[in-house]
């Protein structure tokens, strides 16, 4: 974070902010300020969510009819691999930590910047080197295992570029290695004086949560796929059974990985609907040690339950059992956040903002998406759903009913914070209504046909099926109105939207009590903090604009 | 890392997000310490892939084990805990602000760091003349004396001599009956020795190059008592790389009892 | 900026400690050679037999494992320990070394849990598992439906040749 030397510009463009201290591409590229490099993250996972999304329109488009549309079959399975891939690693695992996560924790905590400026460049850099190197599998035709990777078909048989997506994949995974041992290593040495651990803001503890599995659970997944990689090119069975090997370690492996990586995703989420939902009821958060504790109990439980993808891989009957439990164990704190955040709207004076519609999108989504989850857990139960469209339901209403829902909100409630500029509040609402609407005529019918037993992944179907497809792939479309519009209104705000001013939605957080947007420093001097969090009964107008 | 490394000349400066000397050094130390947690488990899952297959193939990955120069990896054992004392020694001469102490240790520590290298490397080329390396020249059949070289046969020799020594040889015919066959599965043992002494050798190589910048920033003086993080951080790095050897050398070298 | 209260100076440890743990661990490493080449696992069947009346099998007995893994943590242990300056380090120090060390210990735990209850519910086919037959895993190249008679042709990807076919062919 050097402080240049800014030249003198007759023009006189307002206070000094993170965005107008430098306009040069490269001080942009070179930027070690925690808020620019946010800003990179937002552009490079945008680009990549719209790759991605245009996979999975080729999909939702070949399910038209029931022969398929897309010529080849092949042709279907690399769209939906790369539709997965880049979703879980160049979206939605970045998604929020990366961005609102970059931006908002020093100024959450009053610090000038995360504790390792460098290494949270060179984390964007190894993203963006990922990032290349999964565009170059792409243009040279893609990768068709699925984003699981199965051995022994992933290490032996797939006719596509699996190790440059392996290795692609493994310095993504690097990078979110170092955004998680930054977010650590800042939120327990960098915080402002005054900022004990009880003052912390919920979003924060959420991200702490979210950093321990980064960093705990990515080099498993780290090492296992440079195993994949080594049996690829060598040709030796590590997962192989002709050699000795054995494809359910790799599940074992993969897995453990994997089911957090979820938690990963939608971890973060529930940090922004702790944010949102308190500010927009001016209220105190309903248990904030429940939130924050049911955070790190989900990172924790979380780890234990890895094999329930893998009931019928053929795992011991016992370890299904142990595991089944320990599936539902997870489901508590994650009962106990939607029930804090219901509460917290009790009696609160509710303001129906742009961001609040997300998140109450998000909490009937994700419960939803949850008690799913519960039935899938379900040993017995499993055994059916297993692998059907009632899986891909589940897992989209978590993920995006969950995860997107809950970054779209924070981009809202953030960006006066991160612009200084404001958007329209009727095409906001208007966009969260369409998101909402489209996505559950998306996925809901998938609930259905799976439940009837169509299995996911098949380039065709049998003709009963179509009505749910058609119904999917329509609500697909509208979904994707859902998701241009914020991008043209936010992008339409930065020419013409209004000034904000630094606190727009007079929420309490320590962020909001600094300009809109931030200068370099974040705070003039260092802030001493001297209240609880969230103290909306005690609000004294802090930063409000004048009505 | 590269904070750490690549840091300031100037002597007690402190980088601008930090308050002072003692925050940024806690935030180094504990950056530090959850970098090698994720290491932990980066090996960790090799480890634990290992010690699945020596369930599955208990007989093979002992097979495994006798076919590794025991000798050779304690000797190397020995020679990483002596690199680990030069490295924490430095740490020392850092601690005190002697620059050219940190020089002293340091190119001490790459030397005896090299010498384990060399070891490593010679003992790849008697596993490559064995007929060993796995998806290159693993073979089920062990190659008759005339193919391996007299490095081979020299070490054969005394390896007889040791068993009789110790009285082995007989467990280990009983072990193997056939001993010039090896189990297929020998191939999977080997492939975990080769991937987990490549990593290992990797993060040495990798060690050993940061240590040539601490060395040059050294030699400008850039230590003192009240700003050395890079050569501490450095240090629990390099510990932390003995230390995976420590717990690779028993798992791969020494299980062997049939 | 954290509760608790910082040191002024750094603790400095006397040399005299870093050449005790060394010859502390050169000890141990000539422990674990010697311990290596007693067969631990036969002596403690003896002893276990003769000690409870039943037969017990050096199969089943890991003392020469559990010997060799013992000495290897207290070898990592000391290192941590004096080495890396654990021992006068912060508490969190400690927890982030040591959470490493518990996540790997959830890893194994449940892995082992499946492979070692795979015989379980008794009942269950004994023995090792059982994979499909070599042949069942390795099929033949699929056979090329456009040139009739032309089996061998391998498996091509759908999409058109882009002219740079290395990058397809990595599994070659």
């Amino acid at each position: 974070m050097s402080i240049a030397a800014v030249p003198f510009s007759p023009d006189y463009a307002g206070p000094e902010t993170y965005l107008n201290s430098s306009h040069t591409i490269r001080s942009w590229l070179l930027t070690k300020d925690h808020k620019r490099i946010g800003i990179l993250y937002m552009l490079t996972i945008t680009f990549m969510f719209m790759i991605a999304a245009g996979a999975a329109a080729l999909v939702r488009i070949n399910l038209l009819t029931p022969k398929g549309i897309l010529p080849d079959p092949e042709m279907y399975n690399r769209a939906f691999t790369i539709h997965g891939v880049l979703m879980v690693w160049w979206f939605l695992v970045p998604s929020i930590p990366t961005v609102l996560g970059n931006f908002l924790i020093p100024l959450m905590i009053g610090a000038r910047d995360l504790a390792f400026p460098r290494i949270n460049l060179a984390s964007w850099y190894l993203f963006v080197t990922s990032a290349v190197l999964i565009l170059i599998v792409l243009l040279f035709g893609g990768v068709d295992t699925g984003w699981t990777f199965y051995t022994p078909y992933s290490s032996m048989f797939a006719n596509s570029h699996v190790t440059l997506t392996v290795v692609a994949i493994f310095i993504n995974g690097f990078s979110s290695i170092l955004t998680g041992l930054n977010f650590i290593v800042s939120i327990h040495t960098m915080r402002a004086p005054g900022m004990t651990w009880s003052r912390l803001p919920l979003f924060c503890w959420s991200m702490y949560a979210t950093s321990v599995i980064f960093v705990l659970a990515t080099p498993i997944l780290a090492i296992t796929l440079v195993l994949v990689a080594v049996e690829r090119l060598l040709r030796i069975g590590i997962f192989d059974p002709v050699l000795g090997g054995d494809p359910v370690l790799f599940q074992h492996l993969f897995w453990f990985y994997s089911h957090p990586v979820v938690y990963i995703q939608i971890l973060p989420t529930f940090g922004i609907a702790s944010e949102v939902v308190t500010c927009f009821s001016r209220k105190r958060p309903f248990g904030y040690w429940a939130i924050a504790f049911s955070s790190l109990a989900i990172a924790l439980i979380g780890f234990l339950v890895w094999a329930h993808h893998m009931f019928d891989a053929g795992i011991s009957p016992y370890s299904g059992l142990v595991f089944s439990i320990l599936s539902f164990a997870v489901a508590v704190p994650t009962a106990i956040k939607i029930f804090s955040w219901t509460f917290t709207m009790y009696k609160g004076s509710i303001a129906l903002e742009t961001p609040l519609l997300y998140i109450l999108g998000f909490m009937g989504l994700f419960t939803m998406g949850g008690l799913t989850g519960v039935m899938l857990a379900t040993l017995g139960l499993d055994m059916h759903m297993h692998d059907t469209y009632f899986v891909v339901a589940h897992f989209h209403y978590v993920m995006v009913g969950g995860a997107v829902m809950g970054y779209m909100a924070g981009i809202h409630f953030w960006w006066p914070k991160i612009t200084g500029k404001m958007y329209s509040e009727f095409w906001g609402k208007l966009a969260a209504g369409i998101t909402f609407i489209g996505f559950n005529l998306t996925f809901f019918p998938q609930y259905m046909m799976g439940y009837l037993g169509m299995p996911r992944r098949y380039h065709s179907y049998p003709p009963e099926f179509q009505v749910y497809h058609v119904l999917s792939t329509a609500g697909a479309s509208i979904l994707a109105v859902g998701y241009l519009l914020p991008l043209v209104y936010l992008l339409w705000s930065l020419k013409f939207g209004p000034e904000s001013g630094p606190n727009p939605f007079r929420a309490m957080g320590l962020e909001w009590q600094t300009p809109s947007p931030p200068p370099t420093e974040n705070f003039e001097e260092v802030p001493v903090i001297t209240q609880p969090p969230y103290a909306y009964d005690l609000q004294t107008a802090v930063g409000s604009p004048a009505a | 890392m590269s904070e750490h490394l690549v840091t300031e000349i100037a002597p007690s400066l402190v980088s601008p997000q930090f308050e002072d000397r003692k925050q940024q050094k806690e935030s180094a130390t504990l950056g530090m310490w959850v970098f090698l947690a994720t290491e932990v488990l980066f090996f960790g899952g090799l480890f634990a892939t290992y010690t699945i297959y020596r369930h599955l193939w208990p007989t093979a990955f002992r097979q495994g084990s006798l076919d590794l120069k025991w000798y050779l990896g304690g000797f190397n054992t020995g020679v990483l805990l002596l690199s680990s004392f030069c490295m924490a020694m430095a740490v020392h001469a850092a601690a005190t602000g002697s620059n050219p102490g940190i020089v002293r240790w340091l190119t001490l520590t790459i030397v005896v760091g090299g010498v384990f290298l060399v070891i490593k490397g010679t003992e790849y080329y008697i596993e490559y003349k064995e007929h060993l390396v796995p998806g290159l020249n693993f073979s089920t059949t062990k190659p008759d004396e005339s193919q391996v070289g007299p490095l081979v046969r020299g070490l054969d020799r005394f390896e007889e001599w040791f068993d009789r020594l110790t009285g082995q040889e007989e467990a280990i015919q009983r072990e193997a009956p056939w001993p010039e066959q090896r189990k297929p599965q020998e191939e999977l043992f080997m492939l975990f020795y080769f991937i987990m002494t490549c990593i290992h050798a990797t993060h040495m190589i990798i060690g050993i190059c940061v240590m040539l910048v601490l060395i040059a920033m050294a030699r400008r003086r850039a230590f003192s008592a009240k700003y050395h993080n890079p050569v501490e951080m450095f240090g629990l790095y390099w510990h932390f790389v003995d230390i995976v050897w420590v717990f690779l050398f028993p798992t791969l070298y020494l299980l062997r009892q049939p | 900026m954290t509760e608790h209260p910082r040191e002024e100076h750094d603790h400095v440890v006397s040399p005299t400690i870093y050449i005790a743990v060394l010859l502390t661990l050169m000890a141990l490493l000539g422990l674990t050679l010697v311990a290596a080449f007693i067969d631990l696992d036969e002596h403690m069947a003896r002893i276990m037999t003769g000690w409870t009346g039943r037969p017990h099998a050096p199969e089943a007995m890991y003392w020469n494992m559990g010997v060799a893994l013992l000495i290897a943590i207290t070898k990592a242990g000391l290192i941590i320990l004096f080495f890396m300056h654990i021992k006068y380090g912060s508490r969190l120090a400690w927890a982030f070394a040591a959470a490493g060390f518990v996540w790997l210990g959830i890893l194994l735990t449940l892995t082992l849990a499946d492979y070692l209850s795979r015989n379980y519910p008794p009942g269950a086919p004994k023995g090792p598992p059982q994979y499909p037959t070599p042949n069942l895993m390795r099929p033949e190249p699929r056979p090329n439906p456009e040139v009739p008679g032309a089996s061998a042709a391998p498996i091509q990807p759908g999409l058109p040749d882009t002219g740079l076919s290395f990058w397809k062919n990595d599994n070659a």
